[in-house]
């Protein structure tokens, strides 16, 4: 019994490693890549372009109202003169933090209370599911609102607002995955082999589990977006006169603008559309390439 | 297989029910699923006890509830004189190092996102077994003593097929190094001509090993190859327990001879000849059982004592005991 | 069989499925008759191409990524294989009944076992309601369900499982087929019922006279009702008998080995059981020499270059092997 089969690390047969096949999936996944290239875009531009000359973005600039697209500013300039190519890039920066921090903020708390109702069951299940039903009944804007006034208008403000509003979605589906996965039979054989229950849950289940909440999470980040610019219009989000792709878009929304001007208001909106595809076609490709089963 | 040998497993009236709940917040009890309802046996060290009924006479269940996989509502399952049916969680820890299960379904029983090393090793540092160092040696020892290539063991589950995936399950359950171990229908899902390999590498094991098997199946022609003695469970009780060679010469239970009589042979010309029992019927409903004998609504030779009277299992000759009214004591 | 009128004729049939990341070799130049009247037990293990090579003639599989490479189904004069999908409706329930494994997955939960299975029967005949209720009515009462008419009316998840395969039987008999298609429709079941299952089809066949295909992986059910057996292995048929001829006097090595190596109910079990060693090739290739050679115990040179082709040994015995 105690003969040691000797192996020598070119012995073992495993062709690829688990992250290279992972990456060969992801690759083949032609619109994951198309939306990740889309979104390093939007991402690179965002954060490089603004970095000198920013103040174009801000100052009045009387001599240049209401211009058109042309060579000096390739959106044209809104109604105060400032260009429309640099408030959108800008408008990137705040958009596309408020989206990720909060949703990886909202994904945390949501995993964490949906895994543990979940997976334990019974009273704990039902205490921390009807808590999550009271807090999705919420009218949404109005526990925003309460919550941006007590902590003041500011970008990390917002996020954390967004956050503690938008985890619902996740926690429902983190606790109906493991309900599924909880019953499965090889969660019964850890059980059997006396794993502990933390391993069992978060090393063995929580896996399982990730594709949807992945796929939700890219939903969360546009609905944050979105949120974002609501709170801003208000007046609550990110106080002007930063923009962000919300407060353009608000900012707009006269008939006057809509009718005339669409040179500022069809760039933010379809920025928004842009990343929220491209984060969804990610979220489709990462499912498939996290998932062993898909054979190359 | 000598009846003096040593008791390993003993369960002694051993109840497990289901609640039937209504209602979302005030869950309330309508009704109870009599899942095992009194199983009393013994398994000897060494031997391999089968299992054996249809589907929903509750033989997974009492596999399970053995391993302390489910709550048990009432009796008592005795480990190598240890009482483990009212050990907490943690107490149970230690025990599960010396009893273990083979589960049915090779493809639902493996995590399909771990590597075949971290499934067989998971167990060994959980229980600190080992440390990190040691995990690729003992899981290559692990892997050639269930015929699998060490090689492979940087592989995910579905990349190998069903038969060696019960091989890795197989590996899994050895790792604790285990005396006790349940086998849940360990073939059913395998095709024909992998059946047997499994069968010959549990034969194999256990010689090697001196394991002690329960072997749970529905079917007939497996358990009798590869059991000591055999059970015939129904509708939650046990009906018949004997060694293999007399419940096959001489079953006593009408339910026992049934079953026997219902397999089919791969020889047509017997096949055309035989008289088969036909059972009418289904088993009943858990919920709704017969109020005396549970076999007593599809029995062929019931008496109107049997729809009323439950008959308890009593001993006959040299280790067989049924549990029928119709018996006499010889 | 004496000359008896062939039914359905199976030659060179091919089926495959072409996926993006592999072209998967299910059935591979199959050929075979089936007679009137007879029971043909299709025998052999999962993705040995048994189920695809008769759900694909009623285009029950899907297509794409499943394909009809080659080959003709005659069926009454009409080549099956080469029917576009709206043409193969009629034969579907009508002419060729079907019975699935799982009755459970099979019928719709939300609808009457009565209502489920006059439709096929209205559609098919143009009949009334009446008429097909009728014919159900008394198809029930043929498949031995007790209190038939109450039945009818009641949803496949109030009927337990045998009761359900036997609605399911009842139901391909709806449109009175000339041919049966069993998809292993007891392997769900318990050994009880599967004989009770057993004893209904051997029953209905003496009275009704179809021709069955029965498919399965469980040599035993097969002995007790087919005339006559083909194995499958890979895609091909690699031996075909009598079933008295087949089970008595196996040819091939692999059906030998799946015949000896199942645990034996007459004589006391001996202490191993003999195992074919190795396990089935997945089917991403088409290969050259024998598809059973790698496992096989009397492999020859010839074996892995040449594809052994199915050969009569006697009038009614087909072995495609060079031992022979």
């Amino acid at each position: 019994m105690k003969e040691h089969v000797v192996l020598h690390k070119n012995d073992f047969v495993t062709g690829d490693s688990f992250l290279r096949k992972a990456l060969i999936r992801f690759s083949r996944h032609r619109l994951a890549v198309f939306g990740l290239i889309m979104l390093l875009c939007i991402i690179a531009g965002s954060v490089f372009y603004p970095m000198k000359n920013q103040n174009i973005a801000f100052d009045l600039n009387f001599l240049a109202i209401s211009q058109k697209p042309n060579a000096g500013h390739w959106l044209g300039t809104d109604e105060l003169g400032r260009d429309v190519f640099m408030r959108l890039l800008l408008g990137g920066r705040v958009s596309l933090s408020v989206g990720f921090v909060s949703v990886i903020f909202s994904t945390c708390i949501g995993i964490l209370l949906g895994g543990i109702a979940g997976y334990f069951g019974g009273k704990t299940d039902m205490i921390i599911m009807r808590f999550t039903d009271t807090v999705m009944c919420f009218p949404f804007l109005i526990i925003a609102m309460i919550l941006v006034v007590i902590l003041g208008p500011s970008l990390w403000n917002s996020m954390l607002a967004i956050a503690m509003l938008n985890w619902t979605s996740t926690a429902r589906i983190t606790r109906g995955e493991i309900l599924y996965l909880r019953e499965r039979q090889f969660i019964e054989a850890d059980r059997c082999l006396g794993i502990r229950d933390s391993k069992i849950l978060f090393s063995h289940i929580l896996p399982n589990a990730l594709s949807p909440i992945i796929v939700n999470a890219t939903f969360n980040i546009a609905n944050a977006i979105m949120t974002e610019a609501s709170l801003s219009f208000l007046g609550l989000g990110v106080p002007l006169p930063t923009p962000s792709w919300g407060n353009i878009l608000q900012d707009s929304s006269s008939l006057y603008k809509l009718q005339t001007m669409p040179w500022i208001w069809i760039p933010a909106g379809l920025m928004i559309a842009l990343t929220v595809l491209s984060i969804n076609f990610i979220g489709d490709g990462l499912r498939d390439a996290l998932d062993p089963k898909m054979n190359l | 297989m000598r009846n003096d040998m040593r008791t390993l497993v003993e369960i002694d009236n051993l109840h497990v029910h289901f609640p039937v709940t209504q209602g979302i917040i005030f869950k309330k009890k309508i009704n109870e699923v009599k899942a095992v309802d009194g199983v009393s046996f013994s398994i000897r060290q060494g031997e391999t006890m089968g299992l054996v009924g249809e589907s929903g006479c509750g033989k997974t269940t009492t596999g399970r509830a053995i391993l302390r996989l489910l709550d048990i509502t009432d009796g008592t399952i005795t480990f190598d004189g240890t009482d483990i049916s009212k050990l907490s969680k943690k107490e149970m820890l230690p025990m599960r190092l010396r009893m273990q299960m083979i589960f049915q379904d090779p493809y639902a029983s493996l995590n399909p996102r771990q590597s075949v090393i971290d499934i067989i090793s998971d167990p060994l540092l959980a229980h600190r077994l080992i440390d990190r160092s040691e995990r690729k040696d003992r899981v290559s020892d692990l892997m050639s003593m269930v015929g699998l290539d060490p090689r492979f063991m940087n592989r995910f589950p579905h990349e190998f097929s069903g038969g060696q995936r019960q091989r890795i399950g197989i590996a899994r359950s050895l790792a604790l190094n285990p005396e006790f171990i349940v086998c849940d229908e360990p073939i059913a899902a395998l095709d024909v001509s992998i059946q047997a390999q499994i069968i010959n590498l549990l034969q194999d094991l256990q010689e090697k090993i001196g394991l002690t098997y329960l072997f749970i199946a529905h079917d007939l022609s497996v358990v009798r190859h590869i059991s000591d003695r055999i059970a015939v469970m129904y509708l939650g009780v046990i009906v018949e327990i004997a060694k293999k060679s007399a419940l096959f010469s001489n079953p006593l239970h009408p339910y026992t001879k049934i079953l026997l009589s219902a397999v089919p042979k791969p020889d047509p010309k017997t096949e055309r000849q035989r008289k088969r029992i036909m059972l009418k019927g289904e088993i009943p409903s858990p919920l709704h059982k017969p109020k005396g004998c549970p076999f007593s609504t599809r029995c062929p030779y019931a008496l109107p004592r049997c729809k009323d009277e439950l008959p308890l299992l009593r001993t006959f000759d040299d280790d067989h005991q049924v549990a029928c009214h119709l018996i006499k004591e010889s | 069989m004496e000359q008896k009128e062939i039914l359905l004729q199976v030659r060179d049939y091919r089926v495959a499925f072409y996926t993006r990341e592999a072209t998967v070799y299910a059935v591979n130049g199959i050929n075979y008759d089936l007679h009137k009247g007879e029971t043909l037990g299709i025998v052999g293990e999962s993705g040995s191409g048994k189920t695809v090579s008769c759900m694909s003639m009623l285009k029950l599989i899907s297509m794409p990524p499943g394909k009809i490479d080659s080959g003709s189904v005659l069926f009454g004069g009409v080549d099956l294989a080469k029917l576009k999908r709206d043409k193969i409706r009629p034969y579907r329930g009508k002419e060729i009944g079907v019975i699935f494994q799982d009755p459970m997955t099979a019928f719709n939960q939300v609808i009457t076992i009565g209502e489920q299975m006059i439709e096929g029967h209205m559609a098919h005949f143009r009949s009334s309601r009446k008429e097909a209720l009728a014919r159900a009515l008394s198809l029930f009462e043929l498949v031995g369900i007790p209190s038939p008419e109450s039945r009818l009316k009641d949803y496949p998840f109030q009927f337990s499982g045998g009761m359900r395969q036997r609605a399911m039987i009842a139901m391909a008999l709806m449109c009175d087929p000339k041919m049966l298609i069993a998809d292993e429709p007891t392997t769900a079941l318990d050994v009880t019922i599967q004989a009770q299952i057993v004893d209904l089809v051997k029953d209905l066949r003496k009275q009704i006279g179809t021709s069955i295909i029965w498919i399965s992986h469980d040599l035993g059910v097969v002995a007790s009702l087919a005339d006559r057996v083909m194995v499958m292995y890979a895609g091909y048929i690699i031996e075909s008998a009598s079933s008295d001829d087949l089970y008595e006097r196996p040819l091939h090595p692999y059906t030998k080995g799946l015949l000896e190596s199942l645990p034996s109910m007459n004589e006391d079990a001996s202490k191993r059981l003999t195992s074919i060693g190795g396990m089935p090739p997945y089917m991403n290739k088409l290969n050259i020499g024998c598809p059973f050679a790698p496992r096989c115990k009397h492999v020859m040179d010839k074996c892995l270059k040449e594809n052994p082709l199915l050969k009569p040994i006697s009038a009614d015995h087909l072995v495609a092997c060079f031992l022979m």
